[in-house]
């Protein structure tokens, strides 16, 4: 059991105990869990929130998954959405679970340093708490994400992260990404906005939650685009070449200048990315972008030569995401020559759209500078799960960025 | 003395091996040292086969006796007398004989063949060495590697393949032919194959100079032509066929194998739902004659593309 916490902090979970259940989603004519997590409610009691990634089967799949709660004394019962913010990863459900007291919500960020105590089902374990210290918000997240450092396990997710007077924060997140478990609380204040979108409507249908996702997602591509700063974008020198560089702190960045001794050539990487992707589905996210380039310079080759190695680095695919056609379209590319300022470049264009999200595109961008000097810049833009237009638009503010002494 | 007819040993492809003038009849065929005319064949009774005159004046072929019988050619009832025409055709053991009787016309004499270059060593070695330079020189120009092992597998390779595909017809050439024309057959293969290798890299160097799209098919179509008329090369050093029926084999093999690889390739490329597949050829920009689009251009065009995509899309959700 709950070792070593304060008699404050036990009187602080013991409130918060009777109001956190599991969510689990089985798949239609099953009763395994295909899933799990956790939940707890609200408000006068019976609404739960949880996290959108512990019912994203229903909401993407509601022919073969259905969503079943099960309270500490064993009951079970159906469970059903009723508003979600796939951007913040929350959602609020509603279920024939008897008597729950509605939890409180604390808005303010707790202070750093301050302890808090995250509460949830890990797997088959029953519940569970951990104790962790608030770092605060996060500083590389756009949405706000509260940075906890205390464990919090598969399982625990959409249970809620209480401070010491038991009033609720946040609400825990643990997500699997690229076999990494990354954990944050998402803040009280985006689960309350959603809280009250919810009391307000009635009960929505699958199609109604489907359009509310995909309309969100449309949402979220404007906004994640909106954060490149407007004008001119900030760029940077690579060699000889002016190329966009980090456009904000809502941006990752790194660069690696490494020389390799078997090799005839040099190529310096810079690259940036953004990390507050949205869970779409546990093999869907979306709403990401990266761009990346290889400055490479072999001042001992010939012409043909140089050619030749700048051919074969732009011909490395890096897609080898087993990316299945549930989801998305084949890619398809056009290649031109292009004149930008400074002078020609190839430029490769290929796209894609998710099958089921009318909007939604990935956009790939490269560009390999045509110069006659044994110097070239590659670079390649990557705009995943966004819309269209405002895609494109970056697209041609980024062809337009790159420029060079001729 | 007027023969009165004559016994054609003939050999596996129809030809005439021996010719043998009967100048009295009957006449004895075998393999012993009696016989008229002398069959050396294992399978053959010392006295075989008797060719004699009918009471009406007419050529009869009677088997007098041998273990493994008389057949008419393509027929498997054994004879024991059976009347014979002129270019009736027979088999005792395992040899074909051919009756002929007097009279018949001879075509004239072929000339010796005058102009040999395509049988000379040096023309094969010439080829040999076109094509490897060829390699070589894509090779050296091109690579960025600094292993030697690298920049020298392909020629190999290229080389070492062509060799089998020589040999390959010259077997076959041995088998239909009588004749391997090695040499023949190696300077179709080598200078046949240097040519499709540079017009391989003269539609790539094309495409990228002018900008050029969608002339793909034309360009198989090309390279095609040139294998269709390597192949055409071979099979004429190979076997005897009319010039309609080798132009039907021919286009028929160059069809099936070009889309093969092709059908091939876009069965593999259905299995990689990532594949972006477009051209990327970059080559030194002194070889490039076009201004470049400008990218609002560029841009524009990219709505083909969603266009195409949305039509995706919509034949995956129905």
């Amino acid at each position: 059991m709950d070792v070593g916490l304060t008699p404050q902090a036990e009187s602080a979970v013991e409130s918060v105990r009777p109001s956190v259940l599991q969510v689990q989603t089985l798949p239609l004519g099953s009763d395994s869990p295909y899933s799990y997590g956790s939940g707890f409610a609200v408000g006068a009691g019976n609404l739960l929130i949880t996290n959108y990634h512990v019912v994203s089967g229903v909401i993407m799949d509601p022919d073969r998954y259905r969503l079943e709660f099960l309270r500490q004394d064993g009951k079970k019962g159906a469970l059903a959405v009723v508003a979600i913010d796939v951007v913040h990863d929350l959602a609020v459900v509603r279920g024939d679970t008897g008597p729950m007291p509605g939890l409180a919500f604390e808005q303010n960020v707790p202070d750093k340093g301050a302890r808090g105590f995250s509460i949830g089902f890990p797997q088959n374990q029953g519940l569970t708490v951990t104790e962790g210290i608030v770092n605060g918000l996060s500083e590389d997240s756009v949405r706000g994400a509260i940075h906890f450092s205390g464990p919090v396990n598969a399982g625990m997710s959409g249970g809620p992260a209480v401070n010491s007077s038991g009033r609720v924060f946040g609400v825990n997140v643990a997500n699997l990404r690229d076999a990494q478990l990354i954990s944050f609380i998402v803040p009280a204040s985006a689960a309350v906005a959603l809280i009250e979108r919810a009391e307000k409507v009635k009960m929505p249908t699958e199609k109604d939650l489907f359009n509310d996702l995909a309309h969100q997602l449309q949402m979220n591509s404007k906004d994640v685009l909106a954060l490149f700063p407007a004008g001119n974008l900030p760029v940077e020198m690579f060699g000889r070449f002016s190329a966009p560089a980090k456009p904000g702190d809502f941006a990752h960045c790194y660069a690696t200048n490494e020389k390799e001794a078997d090799k005839l050539y040099h190529v310096d990487k810079y690259g940036c990315y953004f990390k507050d992707f949205t869970f779409v589905a546990h093999d869907l996210y979306m709403g990401r972008w990266a761009f990346n380039y290889s400055h490479i310079n072999a001042p001992d080759f010939g012409a043909m030569r140089f050619a030749s190695l700048e051919e074969s680095l732009l011909g490395t695919s890096d897609d080898t995401s087993a990316t299945n056609l549930i989801h998305k379209t084949r890619w398809t590319c056009q290649n031109h020559i292009v004149a930008l300022s400074g002078g020609r470049a190839k430029a490769v264009l290929c796209l894609r759209r998710y099958s089921r999200f009318e909007g939604l595109y990935d956009i790939e961008l490269k560009l390999a500078t045509l110069t006659d000097s044994k110097e070239a810049l590659l670079s390649s833009l990557e705009l995943y799960g966004l819309g269209y237009s405002d895609s494109m638009a970056l697209v041609h503010r980024f062809m337009e960025s790159v420029t060079w002494k001729p | 003395m007027e023969a009165l007819a004559f016994i054609e040993e003939l050999g596996r492809n129809g030809e005439v091996i021996r010719r043998h003038a009967l100048n009295q009849l009957p006449a004895c065929i075998g393999r012993g040292y009696d016989a008229d005319v002398l069959v050396d064949d294992p399978y053959v009774a010392a006295r075989h086969l008797e060719i004699r005159l009918t009471a009406d004046g007419e050529l009869e072929a009677v088997d007098i006796g041998s273990l493994n019988g008389t057949f008419r050619f393509g027929d498997k009832t054994r004879l024991s007398a059976s009347r014979i025409h002129s270019d009736d055709m027979f088999r005792i053991g395992q040899t074909q004989l051919r009756i002929r009787l007097p009279g018949q016309t001879i075509p004239a004499e072929l000339p010796l063949p005058q102009r040999t270059w395509d049988r000379h060593p040096l023309v094969f070695a010439g080829s040999v060495v076109l094509l490897i330079c060829f390699t070589a020189w894509d090779q050296c120009v091109n690579t960025f590697k600094t292993d030697i092992s690298d920049i020298f597998a392909l020629p190999i390779t290229f080389f070492s393949v062509l060799l089998i595909w020589v040999a390959v017809w010259s077997l076959v050439c041995r088998m239909l032919h009588g004749k391997a024309n090695f040499l023949a057959h190696g300077i179709v293969a080598f200078a046949g194959f240097s040519v499709l290798a540079f017009v391989g890299i003269l539609t790539d160097y094309l495409n990228f100079a002018f900008d050029l799209h969608g002339f793909d098919l034309a360009w198989k179509i090309c390279l095609a032509a040139i294998f269709a008329a390597i192949l055409h090369r071979h099979l004429r050093l190979t076997v005897r066929l009319s010039r309609h029926v080798l132009f039907v084999l021919v286009i028929s093999l160059a069809a099936v194998i070009f889309g093969g690889i092709g059908g091939l390739n876009s069965v593999s490329n259905a299995n990689k739902p990532g594949l972006q597949s477009f051209n990327g050829a970059i080559k030194p920009s002194a070889f490039l004659f076009v201004k470049g689009i400008h990218s609002d251009q560029f841009v524009g065009l990219a709505e083909q593309l969603k266009e195409n995509a949305d039509k995706d899309a919509g034949a995956m959700t129905h």
